[in-house]
């Protein structure tokens, strides 16, 4: 499992903190996933902190709305992330967001109101629209993003809740992807052994095995520490 | 070495290709940089990533990476050896891409490579510098008055990032990452020929003096002496403990910035250091011309995945240490280059990526893959080799 590291710079901005996080595999092959090169249309998304804000300024060159969220008071405006974007980058509310949108994210949902931001989510969606969800699982405590504050939830719901929510709400679920499951998680712990007996040639063998193996079938979420769910309203 | 116009790489002065190979390198440079303009995205040159460390497989957007150091300086060879214009325009514009693509902070946008999208990437970041500089002394001599533009760019990244974050006081060298006390040869001598070219362009010698050699220093002392790994320099290291992988590939891209080293001070033990890893690297070389990704202590090896578009770099810089006594044939490994173009004029990443796993196989689809920041070592070498003044190159597109 790759390190999750926050290169601390003086009088460094919240933006370049978080742009400088080297994030983790199964954090990167999830925003990839979720965001192709080229959308059509702006983004709408739903992040549970400014964190997750830096994943799509990284990887989306068109618009993208942030459904206005708890983190969005004045100390973490977005207008600091605005400078950073490769396109347009703004805030809407949820009246503003109804039937426009054909591509949606939502990362790292909260427990608390997900049937709610669900259903909003469906109301903003244009039929046969794209929501993907990003969403960690019970053994997420051993990613580094969760290993010390600021997490990307506070109360976050795992994958089993979300597609619950979801179906409750108007949208299929097509897909699910589970990253880092048993058996990359196996393929990590011989290399760590073939490290400790001093046989760096077999553990180089064993981390390529671990990133070959590293996605998952969805139903293997309680057994990964991340999941990516893709559902299509309906 | 060949002298050649300010920018573009001096030509391996040693090396003659008969009327066939010197037709086949031609066409493969007019390939390489058709595929080049096919790649050509929002921002810059995207594609997928695949390496030794990890692929980036699903994000392909620009990367402003180590690919730019290839790709401008190819062109800039191009440019010296046909005076054409039009190669000029297209290193040009990808240094264009590299100052529209710094960000607030100094950093530029997607420079991890394999790691993208993210900031910060090593030598990556160092590379870009570079590749500035060098179009900076191209334009320069040409009297165009823009070349401030481009060291102003790469002057941001030098003091905000390498000085600002890498520069490790103490040990007087370059990090790999500012919050760990590691350091990686390879990467720090990419830095280091940033450095040497903006002392060229300045004509100020701390650039060398205060950072660049001190740095080299530290590559000398992650040099293996004596046994079957003699000359062989060490991955990385974390304190002080080396991390006891030898990868040719590294080896061979410490080289330039070593001979360079020889060249400033000229003190004789960067030659020496030149010589005794090429040698290193030399006898790794298998009889097809290729060679092993990575060798171990105790004669273990791993062959694979053995490159084949980044053995430009090897090319060049094996080539390069001519210039300090170093010989060898460089035929061989110019065939087994040669052999990996595809039709599409982007040559293969390397053979054996599935075959590195326990029980692996032999058809994996990242080999056939062409990579921007590898066919950029190709582009860059067979752009400086084989080529003359009298070569018009005449692009049927």
């Amino acid at each position: 499992m790759s390190i999750n590291r926050v290169i601390p710079i003086a009088g460094d901005t919240l933006v370049a903190g978080c742009y400088r996080r080297e994030t983790s595999l199964e954090y990167s092959l999830a925003f990839d996933l979720a965001l192709p090169a080229s959308l059509a249309g702006p983004l709408l998304a739903v992040l549970s902190a400014p964190e997750l804000t830096v994943e799509l300024l990284k990887r989306v060159t068109g618009p993208i709305h942030l459904a206005v969220c708890e983190w969005m008071k004045p100390s973490t405006s977005i207008a600091q992330f605005v400078p950073w974007a490769q396109s347009d980058l703004k805030a809407v509310r949820w009246q503003e967001a109804a039937g426009s949108y054909t591509q949606l994210l939502w990362a790292e949902p909260e427990a608390q109101a997900a049937s709610e931001i669900a259903a909003a989510l469906r109301r903003a969606a244009l039929p046969g629209a794209t929501l993907y969800v990003i969403a960690s699982g019970p053994l997420r405590r051993w990613l580094p993003a969760w290993q010390r504050p600021p997490f990307p939830a506070q109360q976050p719901l795992n994958a089993g809740g979300v597609v619950a929510a979801l179906n409750v709400t108007g949208w299929e679920v097509e897909s699910r992807i589970a990253f880092h499951g048993p058996r990359s998680i196996a393929w990590s712990w011989m290399y760590r052994l073939a490290e400790a007996f001093g046989r760096p040639d077999l553990g180089d063998r064993c981390l390529f095995a671990m990133r070959a193996t590293y996605q998952e079938p969805g139903w293997l979420w309680p057994l990964a520490p991340l999941a990516l769910i893709r559902a299509r309203a309906s | 070495m060949a002298a050649r116009a300010p920018g573009a790489d001096p030509g391996p002065s040693q090396l003659t290709l008969d009327s066939q190979t010197a037709a086949a390198v031609r066409e493969a440079v007019l390939g390489l940089d058709r595929w080049f303009d096919s790649q050509r995205v929002k921002g810059g040159y995207g594609g997928p990533v695949v390496h030794w460390w990890r692929d980036c497989l699903h994000f392909t957007g620009a990367g402003l990476d180590w690919r730019y150091e290839g790709i401008l300086i190819g062109y800039l060879n191009l440019w010296a050896a046909t005076g054409e214009g039009r190669w000029f325009d297209k290193a040009k514009r990808a240094g264009d891409d590299l100052v529209a693509g710094q960000l607030p902070n100094g950093n530029f946008r997607n420079s991890q490579f394999e790691l993208n999208p993210g900031i910060g990437g090593t030598p990556h970041e160092a590379a870009c510098d570079l590749a500035l500089l060098r179009l900076a002394l191209a334009l320069r001599s040409i009297g165009d008055l823009s070349w401030l533009n481009y060291v102003a760019t790469a002057q941001r990244n030098i003091e905000g990032f390498l000085i600002g974050q890498l520069w490790d006081e103490r040990r007087r060298w370059f990090r790999d990452d500012p919050a760990v006390d590691g350091f990686v040869p390879n990467k720090a001598a990419t830095i280091a020929e940033a450095f040497f070219a903006l002392a060229q362009l300045t004509g100020d010698s701390r650039w060398a003096d205060d950072y660049a050699l001190p740095t080299l220093e530290g590559v000398l002392e992650h040099q293996q002496t004596g046994g079957e790994l003699d000359g062989a320099i060490a991955q990385n290291s974390f304190g002080s403990h080396r991390v006891l992988k030898f990868f040719p590939f590294y080896v061979a891209r410490c080289l330039p910035a070593l001979i360079e080293a020889h060249a400033w001070s000229g003190d004789a033990r960067f030659a020496e250091a030149v010589r005794r890893a090429a040698q290193f690297v030399l006898r790794t070389r298998l009889p097809d011309g290729s060679f092993p990704q990575v060798l171990y202590p105790g004669r273990r090896i791993n062959p694979w995945p053995q490159w084949i578009a980044a053995t430009g770099d090897m090319l060049r810089a094996l080539c390069a240490a001519q210039a300090v006594g170093f010989s060898f044939d460089p035929l061989p490994t110019l065939r087994w280059l040669l052999a990996g173009q595809r039709p599409d004029g982007g040559f293969r990443a390397a053979v054996g990526f599935g075959r590195v796993t326990p029980f692996g196989r032999a058809d994996d689809p990242r080999d056939a893959l062409s990579v921007c920041g590898w066919e950029d070592k190709a582009f860059r070498f067979l752009a400086s080799t084989g080529l003359d003044s009298k070569v018009t190159y005449h692009d049927p597109n």
